[in-house]
């Protein structure tokens, strides 16, 4: 299944490439996810708790680093992830890349996920809008940190409008020395889709 | 927690978590295996039993939930004999396997104490929560209308 | 499978309810039919800690006219709903809603208060209440507040609820004369979700559209109130113009996603065919009564 989704960000592009991989700067914008190791320079181990309404899931996995283009401003993770309460399990490839525009840089995530288990099987495609509702927080919260706001003004934005912000348990990330851009839209690619599928099926 | 339910007129007292569905309660802790699991989706009704002489789906609701209250399984419908709906099944041939058969006749004795008359659709339409594999419904409608007619009959 | 172990609270009184619900906060779940809550139990989608039966509380389940309001408390069964003389009667759009949610024995222990609470996408009295411009009573220990049922939904399973929150009454304004309504759902089988389904509520006034209320069903992360197609149709005269206008803009709100019962253009176009036919209907009822 194939989840697309891009921002727009008022930035130029190396401005956006470098901030995006300052882990340390991005990771308050991204709620729910958590890394919990790091393997090695292009392999992380993370988790990922999502909770809407009564539906909690907990999905823990791991991200590779499969490509990386400096110049293209292009990576490409892969990742495995596996439902910790025996739900199901996620694989993705995630291709993610910048692009220069007239008033800014797009940020485009094109995500290949597939799903198994109980999760695929109660999964209704309902929560696209989820995936946007975290890409517009994820956004608002870049672009604040892009204008110079400060870590509190982050978690001012981060906690008013954004529903899910406050919803999900905002895990601190800790900071991880040479993480990428795309471990973080991998997260946000997975708890996106994970959104959708927690349909159970009897009224 | 300690709960006591009225299962076919006897009372009966369990000890249970609150977790354990109904279903589960009158299969496994009190023995009484009419009832079925049949989907675990709360899609087929082979679960359902009565709750105060309402049908529901016992595989749906915690047995917690039926604390002092009543509830009539498949084992409770004759009193001794055959209830007119089991014999209406029998004589009809509304069942195959059986599996879906408890379900049915439950779902069948409610309709008929409040409809005591019913059409083939407003047979059909009571039993939509109910599903059958085997027979494609034709001699289940059949068997719901027969045993409605006997028991107008043994009323006159 | 077997939901994971909880604790189970039954109060008796609301008072009693509200107090667990501040005690246990996001890890307590009020458990009313059942119906939607206990199947996510079973599949361990959802695990609270606490659960909190609230089906022994008396009080909430009338359904009577009173203020200018139809009120239906939140305990109230669908099936008690669809039998109710006084909704038979005077709301129709509730009327024919009510027996097509689910099936008779999912009927028999849902409630609407719990369906709404839910905010299934999937289910059916959101767009129902939706469509006739209702809200519903929201009580805590800390009091009571009235909430549109428009800013009731967020997404999917979300509201706007606090969790210490619990629905105690359904409102929809008090029938008018001169007023229709009624809901369409096309589903693959009984008892299946809705593949869409459309609520239309029209009230005239001097021959003339004076509201217009439309919910759509399974066709978005959460029930549609369609807003432009509602406003296409205020003031204007009911015809078959006016109506399909209305079915095209209705079907440009919806989002429906391409699944297992059908791609993103098939459910549009059956918006589109509901809202026209749906509209069709209320207008007949509304220039009989």
């Amino acid at each position: 299944m194939r989840i697309d989704s891009e921002f727009t960000v008022k930035a130029p592009i190396e401005v956006v490439w470098a901030h995006l991989l300052d882990v340390e700067r991005i990771a308050p914008c991204m709620p729910g996810a958590q890394l919990t190791e790091v393997v090695d320079d292009h392999t992380w181990k993370g988790k990922t708790n999502i909770k809407i309404g009564p539906v909690s899931l907990s999905f823990a996995g791991t991200v590779e680093l499969h490509e990386r283009d400096d110049s293209a401003h292009r990576v490409v993770l892969k990742a495995q992830g596996m439902e910790q309460r025996g739900k199901g399990a996620a694989s993705a490839s995630v291709v993610s890349y910048l692009q220069g525009v007239d008033d800014g840089t797009k940020v485009v995530m094109e995500t290949d996920l597939s799903i198994s288990g109980a999760v695929a099987q109660y999964g209704r495609g309902m929560i696209l809008d989820i995936s946007q509702r975290m890409t517009r927080e994820f956004a608002e919260c870049l672009e604040s940190n892009l204008a110079g706001a400060s870590a509190s003004d982050v978690s001012t934005a981060q906690a008013g409008e954004g529903a899910l912000a406050s919803q999900a348990p905002v895990a601190p990330v800790r900071p991880v020395r040479g993480l990428r851009l795309g471990v973080w839209a991998f997260w946000r690619a997975i708890a996106r889709f994970v959104r959708r599928l927690f349909g159970r099926k009897e009224a | 927690m300690q709960i006591t339910v009225t299962i076919n007129g006897t009372e009966r007292t369990a000890d249970v978590e609150p977790r354990l569905l109904l279903v589960h309660l009158l299969r496994e802790v009190l023995g009484l295996t009419g009832t079925h699991v049949g989907c675990d989706t709360t899609n087929c009704g082979a679960c359902t039993v009565l709750l105060d002489g309402v049908p529901v789906k016992s595989c749906t609701m915690f047995g917690v939930q039926a604390d002092g209250r009543s509830i009539t399984t498949v084992e409770g419908l004759g009193n001794g004999g055959l209830h007119p709906i089991q014999a209406a099944f029998k004589e009809e041939h509304g069942l195959q396997c059986g599996f879906c058969t408890p379900g049915m006749m439950m779902t069948g004795a409610a309709l008929l104490e409040e409809n005591p008359n019913p059409t083939e659709d407003e047979v059909r339409w009571a039993i939509s929560g109910n599903i059958c594999r085997c027979t494609g419904y034709m001699n289940i409608v059949k068997a719901i209308q027969t045993a409605g007619q006997a028991l107008a009959h043994k009323e006159s | 499978m077997l939901p994971a172990r909880f604790e189970y609270h039954r109060p008796e009184t609301l008072d009693e309810a509200l107090a667990l619900l501040d005690q246990y906060g996001d890890d307590a779940k009020v458990l009313a039919g059942g119906m939607s809550f206990i199947p996510l139990m079973k599949l361990r989608f959802a695990s609270p800690g606490h659960v909190v039966d609230i089906n022994r509380i008396p009080g909430l389940s009338g359904i009577s006219e009173d203020g200018g309001w139809l009120r239906v408390g939140a305990l109230a069964r669908h099936n008690e709903i669809a039998r109710s003389d006084l909704v038979k009667a005077r709301y129709p759009a509730m009327a024919t809603a009510a027996p097509l949610i689910s099936d008779p024995l999912v009927r028999n222990l849902g409630t609407i208060g719990g369906s709404l609470a839910h905010a299934d996408p999937a289910g059916d009295w959101g767009s129902v209440v939706l469509a006739m411009g209702g809200q519903v009573v929201a009580r805590s220990s800390a009091g009571e507040r009235v909430v549109d049922i428009d800013d009731l939904f967020q997404t999917t399973f979300l509201t706007t609820l606090q969790p210490n929150e619990v629905i105690t009454e359904v409102r929809v304004p008090v029938a008018q004369a001169r007023s229709g309504g009624t809901y369409l759902k096309l589903e693959r089988k009984v008892g299946d979700f809705a593949t869409v389904g459309v609520a239309v509520q029209l009230g005239l006034d001097d021959g003339r559209v004076a509201s217009a209320g439309i919910g759509l069903t399974s066709v978005g992360p959460r029930n549609i109130k369609a807003t432009e197609a509602e406003a296409s149709l205020a003031g204007n005269e009911p015809n078959e113009a006016a109506f399909a206008e209305a079915a095209r803009l209705a079907a440009a709100a919806a989002r429906p996603v391409t699944d297992l019962r059908g791609s993103v253009d098939y459910k549009r176009n059956v918006v589109e065919v509901f809202v026209r036919r749906g509209l069709a209907r209320a207008l007949e009822m509304a220039r009989a009564g």
